[in-house]
């Protein structure tokens, strides 16, 4: 199980995954549970660039074939990309959530904290996959 | 000696107040130099709904390969052709007026009627009407900002848009409201790149959020652009098409523009002034909740009156002052428990308050919320989009509003209706077996989840958050 969350990543409790980059920026998008959860993926209303977003609030939905889930932010942030890529193919967020799949890059606020993101291990135990 | 009541407007008001009128045994003369059924059959409902129905067809066909189903050959949307079938959907359903005017031997005289007072109505060429009552259902016609160079081509309204011959490349309506709306997926569907400039922060700024949230959606998901908090000061015809300005500055462009900022009540030209008529500042008749002017005899009913700018609510508002004018005490209508249908791709039906509404009324809500894609005949249907919402009393249990936007959302939407108009619970829709598999079950699941766990939805962590109190 433990493949599907990788070790440099965060984990918001809700869906999404961070993943650290160069100074203050980072990647964000679906975790593994949370796709397979919902299903195929059909669209991803999101965020412009420029936009901020803010911690444990939504910052944009998805929508699968099964339901259509707020995508809540783990972090305070602003937008600087929107993967150009899932417009025309959002099913990338099933067949690789953490590569191709990716849904923002974001720079992270000067006061962003995230002590509150859990580590892989920490994530598992929480949707109840280990004890 | 049976009563005689004089109309002046064919529309939803005026022929069915002619109709109700002459099957309760008055006698009737229906003043219209038009043909009959109004702004609605001849410019609004009727002909809009033929073009939405035509453009979900359409949709669904370019869709056809996720049904299963191969097209052998492209679908190609002909505006000429669908125009006509519009035409040929008025022509037959004003040949169904007139026989129902005929059948009741209503009196239509073609003619503008002019009031003189609240029991004579004068008709240039026609001579004058004496009755026991007059009602006004002159309607409503769409507003042309002075500043909007409106010339039925380049710059048009909703009536002008329906006489168009051809499509252009693209589209900048001006206006959040339904009719912007409706035509922004119509257009849209016929491939033509749409732009919204609107006053309001989101699309249908009238509705539910969540509900205006959902078709907000779609216009995204469709490429269809909102401008939002955008005052269009100047609308201009340029070479190349039109521009529109806000803030001073060019907030947009396109080959040609839809105004479509609302509709005014049309009470210039009845001699309303001169007879002594009352009335307000959108040039809307004054009424009571009976439908009287000021004017002894004098109604005013449907757009005119400014009250609900609904085909259905005019249609009320008629039997309602016919029955007042035959003597049969009626009594006023519950304006709340009027349902509002908007035709935007999915459609919308809701009846009663919006969350935000009932909140700032005082009530303690409880919410429940349902996707359509949720219900196995929405995936059968392959019609994903959509949500039911219910806006109950947390503290009595009482049906305060219903919220649907999806496939036949306004359809659905009479069930709740009816229970709004009875000051019915919640409980009245989970108590209610509803059939499978429908639509409908939608309501069902979002009255289980406003009472705290819905069948079909996952097990709620905190229900602290939900309706336990209700009896």
């Amino acid at each position: 199980m433990s493949a599907h969350y990788p070790e440099d990543c965060l984990y918001h409790r809700d869906a999404l995954w961070l993943q650290r980059q160069e100074g203050d920026e980072a990647l964000l998008g679906i975790n593994y549970f949370a796709q397979q959860s919902l299903g195929e993926v059909v669209f991803l209303d999101l965020p412009r660039v420029g936009a901020a977003i803010r911690r444990d609030t939504p910052l944009g939905t998805i929508e699968s074939h099964k339901a259509v889930s707020d995508m809540i932010a783990p972090v305070d942030g602003s937008v600087l990309a929107v993967n150009p890529r899932l417009r025309g193919e959002p099913g990338l967020v099933n067949s690789d959530p953490y590569g191709e799949g990716w849904v923002l890059r974001i720079r992270l606020a000067a006061a962003a904290e995230t002590g509150h993101l859990l580590e892989a291990g920490g994530y598992l135990k929480h949707i109840g996959l280990t004890a | 000696m049976p009563k005689h009541i004089a109309i002046i407007g064919g529309g939803p008001a005026g022929y069915v107040a002619a109709s109700h009128a002459a099957a309760e045994g008055a006698s009737v003369t229906l003043i219209d130099p038009h043909p009959l059924g109004g702004t609605c059959l001849h410019r609004g409902c009727i002909p809009t709904k033929t073009l939405v129905e035509i453009c979900n067809l359409l949709e669904k066909m370019r869709r056809a390969e996720t049904y299963g189903l191969r097209l052998n050959g492209s679908i190609e949307a002909d505006w000429p052709a669908m125009r006509a079938k519009a035409g040929q959907v008025i022509g037959l359903l004003n040949r169904g007026i007139d026989g129902l005017m005929a059948d009741r031997k209503v009196t239509h005289i073609q003619g503008r009627g002019c009031i003189v007072d609240g029991r004579h109505v004068e008709v240039p060429g026609h001579g004058m009407v004496e009755a026991d009552a007059v009602l006004v259902c002159t309607g409503s016609s769409p507003i042309r900002p002075a500043s909007f160079q409106v010339d039925g081509e380049r710059i048009a309204t909703s009536d002008d848009l329906l006489k168009w011959d051809t499509l252009p490349s693209s589209l900048l309506i001006v206006g959040d409201g339904v009719v912007a709306c409706e035509f922004a997926f119509i257009m849209h569907a016929l491939g033509v790149q749409v732009t919204l400039a609107a006053m309001a922060e989101r699309p249908l700024p009238f509705l539910d959020r969540d509900i205006a949230s959902v078709v907000q959606r779609e216009m995204r998901k469709l490429g269809i652009e909102f401008i939002g908090r955008c005052l269009v000061e100047r609308l201009d015809a340029t070479p190349g098409g039109v521009a529109a300005y806000a803030d001073g500055q060019l907030a947009a462009t396109a080959e040609r523009a839809l105004v479509a900022v609302g509709r005014r009540p049309q009470s210039t030209g009845l001699g309303l002034e001169e007879a002594g008529v009352a009335v307000g500042q959108r040039g809307e008749i004054m009424t009571d909740s009976l439908m009287r002017t000021n004017l002894a005899g004098l109604y005013a009913v449907g757009d005119v009156n400014g009250r609900l700018a609904l085909a259905h609510a005019a249609s009320a508002q008629a039997r309602l002052a016919v029955d007042h004018i035959l003597g049969l005490d009626p009594a006023p209508l519950n304006e709340a428990a009027i349902p509002w249908a908007v035709f935007t791709m999915p459609e919308i039906g809701c009846v009663g308050l919006t969350e935000q509404d009932a909140v700032d009324k005082g009530h303690v809500v409880s919410c429940g919320r349902f996707d359509l894609r949720g219900l196995g005949k929405a995936q059968a249907m392959g019609e994903l989009t959509g949500l039911a919402k219910v806006v109950a009393d947390r503290v009595t249990g009482r049906l305060l509003g219903v919220h649907i936007v999806g496939a036949h959302a306004s359809d659905m939407v009479h069930e709740a209706a009816v229970l709004i108009r009875q000051g019915a619970t919640v409980h009245a829709i989970t108590q209610t077996v509803h059939a499978h598999p429908t639509l409908s079950e939608a309501l069902l699941e979002a009255a289980e989840d406003a009472l705290g766990q819905a069948v079909h939805k996952p097990m709620k962590r905190e229900k602290t958050h939900h309706v336990s109190t209700l009896p």
